[in-house]
């Protein structure tokens, strides 16, 4: 895999601040996010999440395994540069070997690692994404429309995850459909420097950090494990989600659960982070005042390739205000739906709660959860120039 | 066919239907008339009405909307009903697939039990969160039901690739698994079943205790386990510290003994001394020397400060004063030279002290004696006790100081006695001194009864302070005649 991996090369964007692996737009996120999103999604009532799930990762990876490929690649190639690329975003190790015979199994698996981590007591299959990247793997390699299923997971003890092929093709899922839009973010010389963070230098130490699948195709750093995924992928499943749930009357409880999942992430990954040697070496030099944490936090995740944001206004352990130039949420609306009438920044908004609970807040991280709200005041869907999140003890 | 809901007569638990998109649709009377609510309410969505302040009950209930599939959805919420806030426990059930009813009694009235248990439940949350021990509870089948931070980070639970289980994932969990080998005799203790316990384990370098209590409930006997986890390492390296300061305390003490000569008694005189640091070692000290013309001069300082700096100051005033006391010079000539030498020499120690030079002439029957800023000597003769003068400033503050010197004739005199201010500035409980007056009343009533006066004084300041701990160095310095072994 080695000669195939220049074509995962990642190329950070330091005007969107994005980060991009094989001409895909990805996003770091941790177990803690991926897994409480997925069950969010997968425990919904009266719908069914793991097709959410499953048709985004579809259309999403047959896109991104394409750009990987190149004229010339043979069949094995163009599997290896799958099973290749899947790793190296930290999902785990697929073994392809036997995917002429319709069976690919997976000896490790970030979604795995994040349930037992994250959950207890799961033992249906976990790995949606995965038999979505599957059938998206397998349409850009062959042209083919299939299906493949989870049959056997190393959650409930398997000794490694099983996908099969569902006999016969089957429709298509329909391509990702955007409307591109010329958007200039605001720069950052436009916002308030930190006094002692030095944002930049921790945000081109993380981009220099080899953060991509080890041996097994995992991404264990920072106290958590990492995965890239593509930006579209979290986009559509999150709108997807919000509107089959408006679809019963429950779109604000939908929205209330995205923001609630991030709140959650931020308090354990970012807690992951601040605890981890990565942390000690890069910012905790930079620390003076107790609200440079937060500040530090914030560096961090503009590293992320969630875009960039900034803090306007804080208080320290009451108040903040932070600004979002070029989200992903937001830019990804605007491409896969238009404008909008109200805010759609789930993610960022529980985030913001979550980096002032974490730094603020104590006790437990379900004491701290819930310490502070915060509302998406402004955002880029509605017209605005950026997106503005207030965020005050609850 | 609509009918009415189940209501209950006498209780105030209000009535909120919905429909199948959780909006209301009807406000019950008993909801008018204990939560204030009416009309308005009617087509607003049952969350809108959760108060902004209640994030975690918005979210909770979310949740719960979200993932329903029939039973009770039962919660705690703050609501904005009527103009204003108020805490409910609110019931949710389906009456039909597309009709949903609200049971919502007031829980914020003393009386209620909603109010009490949400009481509890912080009450708790503030003992669980701010307990310096690990805190979980665990069911009769070792599932973790609750814990708080610091077991969380006590027990340092990580995947096989070092990252950290996430806290929330911890309830419902089996505990047993979780635990490494070294835990194998509290997971015996568990599947047994035990009652109470306290087992250590070692593990990664550190020392655990955890001590199990059962918790139990009337009829149903033990229902869960509660267990606190203590990390013993940091006591242990505190006590393993500690014995290696008091083992040089108790060397620094054997080196203080031995600088405190056991000195014998010039003829004709018997010296007692007793000598009672605040801690392991003091800053006072002493000495007597018979000088070559047979003058017997007696020596006391006492050190500013107590403990480690006090001592090591002791040493320094010593071997200063061993270096002058026999120049030939009076008392105030001697405290002189010692002032030049310590203050010449150790000016930036800041070793400050008082100090008292007493010389008995050979024929015993005059003391000079010269004061720093010291107690006075007292004497003892056949008409009582008497402190003599005293005066003079600290020794080791600034050089060329002088001292005063005076001379008594002693003849027919009892015993001399030096002491250090820890004696008449020990306290009792009431913060009053012991003082010269009691100091001199005990050396009187020794003298009288025939009794030895540095045991009668310590016996007579032991009484008065009673449980009051020391607070200063203690030293007192008796010398008598004793005429009728040389006769």
């Amino acid at each position: 895999m080695t000669e195939l991996s220049h074509r995962f090369a990642l190329h950070f964007d330091w005007v969107k601040h994005r980060r991009v692996i094989a001409g895909r737009e990805v996003i770091l996120h941790c177990h803690h996010y991926n897994s409480r999103l997925q069950h969010t999604l997968e425990s919904a009532a009266g719908l069914d999440g793991k097709r959410i799930i499953r048709e985004a990762a579809e259309s999403v990876f047959a896109e991104h395994v394409m750009n990987a490929l190149e004229a010339g690649d043979s069949t094995d190639t163009r599997w290896a540069i799958a099973a290749g690329l899947y790793a190296h975003l930290g999902f785990g190790a697929l073994d392809v070997g036997g995917v002429a015979t319709g069976r690919v199994t997976a000896a490790s698996s970030h979604f795995v690692e994040g349930w037992n981590a994250g959950f207890a007591g799961r033992t249906e299959p976990v790995c949606t994404l995965t038999e979505g990247y599957l059938a998206g793997a397998h349409l850009a390699v062959t042209g083919e429309t299939v299906a493949y299923r989870e049959t056997a997971c190393r959650v409930g003890g398997a000794a490694a995850c099983v996908f099969e092929r569902e006999a016969g093709p089957r429709a298509a899922i329909p391509p990702v459909t955007r409307t591109l839009i010329a958007f200039s973010p605001r720069p950052a010389t436009a916002f308030p420097k930190p006094a002692h963070i030095e944002g930049d230098k921790i945000v081109s130490a993380l981009v220099a950090m080899p953060i991509h699948g080890d041996a097994e195709g995992l991404i264990p750093a920072f106290g958590v494990y990492l995965a890239s995924t593509p930006a579209d992928f979290y986009n559509l499943v999150c709108i997807r989600f919000v509107e089959e749930m408006a679809a019963k009357g429950l779109a604000r409880n939908a929205q209330r659960l995205l923001v609630s999942d991030a709140e959650t992430c931020a308090l354990n990954t970012f807690r992951g982070i601040m605890s981890s040697p990565e942390w000690d070496a890069l910012v905790a030099p930079m620390l003076v005042d107790a609200s440079d944490s937060l500040y530090g936090i914030v560096a961090v995740s503009n590293a992320l390739g969630w875009g960039n944001w900034y803090v306007t206004e804080h208080t320290p352990g009451a108040s903040l205000c932070i600004e979002s130039v070029n989200g992903y949420e937001a830019a990804g609306y605007r491409e896969l739906r238009g404008s909008a009438p109200a805010p759609q920044c789930y993610m960022l908004r529980g985030v913001a709660a979550g980096m002032m609970g974490l730094v603020y807040g104590s006790g437990t991280m379900a004491d701290r959860f819930g310490t502070f709200a915060s509302s998406e005041t402004a955002c880029i869907c509605t017209g605005a120039a950026s997106c503005r999140f207030e965020v005050r003890r609850a | 066919m609509t009918t009415e809901p189940t209501t209950y007569p006498g209780l105030p638990i209000g009535v909120l239907t919905l429909d199948d998109r959780f909006v209301i649709t009807a406000v019950d009377a008993v909801f008018r008339a204990e939560l204030g609510g009416g009309d308005e309410l009617i087509g607003q969505p049952l969350d809108a009405l959760i108060s902004d302040r209640d994030h975690r009950g918005a979210v909770a209930l979310a949740t719960r909307l979200t993932q329903y599939r029939g039973g009770i959805i039962d919660l705690s919420l703050v609501l904005v009903v009527g103009g204003g806030e108020r805490f409910v426990r609110a019931r949710l059930v389906a009456r039909s697939t597309w009709q949903y009813l609200v049971y919502v009694e007031p829980g914020d009235q003393e009386e209620s039990l909603t109010y009490e248990l949400a009481l509890a439940r912080q009450r708790w949350a503030g003992v669980m969160q701010r307990s310096d021990e690990g805190i979980v509870l665990v069911d009769h089948a070792g599932t973790i039901l609750q814990h708080n931070l610091r077991f969380f980070e006590l027990m340092r639970f990580r995947t096989a690739h070092g990252v950290s289980l996430t806290e929330s994932a911890l309830d419902g969990r089996a505990l047993g698994p979780l635990l490494p080998r070294a835990f194998d005799e509290l997971q015996e203790r568990l599947g047994r079943g035990d009652e109470d316990f306290v087992v250590r384990v070692e593990t990664n370098g550190r020392t655990l205790e955890v001590e199990g209590r059962s918790l139990r409930l009337p009829l149903r006997g033990r229902i869960e386990t509660l267990l606190l986890v203590r990390d013993l390492s940091e006591q242990r390296q505190i006590a393993e510290r500690d014995a290696i300061i008091q083992a040089d305390l108790d060397q620094a003490a054997d080196f203080q003994r031995a600088l405190l000569s056991r000195m014998r008694s010039p003829r004709g005189l018997e010296v007692d001394v007793a000598y009672r640091p605040l801690q392991r070692v003091g800053g006072d000290v002493y000495d007597v020397t018979v000088l070559a013309d047979g003058t017997v001069r007696l020596f006391i300082a006492d050190a500013t400060g107590h403990g480690v700096t006090a001592a090591l100051s002791t040493m320094l005033i010593k071997s200063e004063y061993d270096a002058v006391k026999e120049g030939g010079d009076g008392p105030a000539a001697t405290l002189a030279a010692l002032n030049e030498r310590v203050t010449r020499t150790y000016l930036k120690l800041a070793v400050l002290f008082t100090a008292a030079i007493v010389d008995i002439a050979p024929d015993r029957t005059l003391v000079r004696y010269a004061c720093g800023g010291h107690p006075g000597p007292m004497l003892v003769t056949e008409t009582g006790v008497v402190e003599l003068s005293e005066g003079g400033g600290f020794l080791g503050a600034q050089a060329g100081q002088r001292y005063p010197e005076w001379s008594t004739a002693i003849a027919g005199w009892r015993s001399l006695i030096l002491v250090t201010d820890g004696v008449v500035e020990a306290r009792n409980a009431a913060g009053t001194q012991f003082g010269e007056a009691r100091l001199l009343a005990a050396i009187g009533e020794a003298d009288q009864r025939g009794r030895r006066i540095n045991a009668t004084v310590l016996s007579r300041l032991d009484a008065y302070v009673d449980t009051q701990a020391q607070t200063d160095d203690i030293t007192l310095l008796t010398v008598r005649p004793t005429q009728m072994e040389d006769s």
